[in-house]
């Protein structure tokens, strides 16, 4: 027998039965395999930042009026509302007067006739 | 293999799915490429816990360089024979680091299933012949005469060119004859024709 003989044999019978793995190693590998994996894209979520309850309450609001925009919106008309009260223009004098005239009262300014008080009315 | 349900699909193209969440990718891969590595270990190792567990690693790192895998660039099979044969060689130099003796240590005995069917007396030898043999030399032999692969390919997977993988398969190839000479009763080719 020759050397190269003993080898080549060898060597054949060895390519054709490969050492197996186990089938509990083959599980471990797959369990590894499937613990790493990352989430299937479209379901994953950004981490939701937790906000105070304060800052959670006007994004409610915000949401239910209709957004940013509309905050700003009332912001302006409030403010224009208070300086309008607290220092109004001499042209909204002239026609306030021109519709009630010189009224004293908002019962003059109905002309309600003599005799009604708005008294009358409370409990 | 029944499990392996996406046959005709490349490693690479597996890579990709198990990367955006297919779980048949991963199966796929574990039934494709675990043997793979863990064949190459056993044969480097000699020691079936071994390289079991160094197949597992390998096997992790496919996982986590998945996502990150650039098809096209480099070849999964041979990505990851390099990948098993790091981690081979870093086993074999723990193994000179605790005691010179283990290094020959036999293949391992115990009699799992699978051991009986693979562990001929012959498939024994010649496994022990190889652990005798230096790291690369084996490496050359068992890709070049068990796996079969053409000399170009061996280079590519070891990092060396053709000329160095000529000259380690021929000179493991001597080395293994040698070595076997004085074994042939436990080879079982006493009977034979001379």
């Amino acid at each position: 027998m020759s050397d190269d003989v003993d080898l080549d044999k060898l060597f054949k019978d060895a390519s054709r039965t490969p050492p197996e793995p186990s089938p509990d190693f083959l599980a471990r590998v797959l369990s590894d395999g499937l613990a790493h994996q990352p989430a299937a894209k479209g379901v994953m979520s950004a981490p939701v930042k937790k906000r105070s309850r304060f800052a959670q309450f006007f994004d409610e609001l915000g949401e239910t009026i209709g957004g940013w925009p509309t905050l700003a919106g009332l912001a302006t008309a409030t403010i224009a509302g208070v300086y309008i009260g607290v220092s109004p223009p001499e042209s909204l004098s002239v026609p306030f007067d021109a519709a009630f005239g010189e009224v004293t009262s908002l019962s003059d300014a109905l002309d309600l006739g003599d005799g009604f008080d708005f008294t009358q009315y409370e409990g | 293999m029944p499990l392996d349900q996406n046959t005709d699909l490349s490693d690479d193209a597996l890579l990709l799915l198990y990367a955006n969440g297919d779980e048949a990718a991963a199966r796929t891969l574990t039934l494709r490429l675990a043997p793979r590595a863990y064949a190459q270990a056993y044969r480097m190792l000699g020691v079936a816990a071994e390289a079991e567990d160094v197949a597992q690693d390998a096997m992790m790192r496919v996982w986590k360089i998945a996502p990150e895998w650039r098809s096209g660039e480099a070849k999964v099979t041979t990505w990851l024979y390099r990948v098993t044969s790091n981690l081979c060689t870093d086993r074999l130099r723990q193994r000179r680091g605790t005691s010179l003796d283990a290094i020959d240590e036999p293949i391992d005995p115990s009699p799992s299933a699978d051991d009986v069917l693979q562990s001929t007396a012959r498939q024994d030898a010649l496994q022990n012949a190889l652990m005798e043999l230096p790291v690369r030399q084996r490496q050359a032999v068992v890709l070049r005469h068990i796996e079969e692969l053409p000399n170009p390919e061996i280079a590519e997977k070891m990092e060396i060119s053709v000329e160095a993988v000529e000259s380690l398969t021929s000179r493991g190839k001597r080395a293994l004859a040698k070595i076997l000479k004085g074994r042939k009763a436990a080879l079982g080719f006493e009977g034979e024709t001379q």
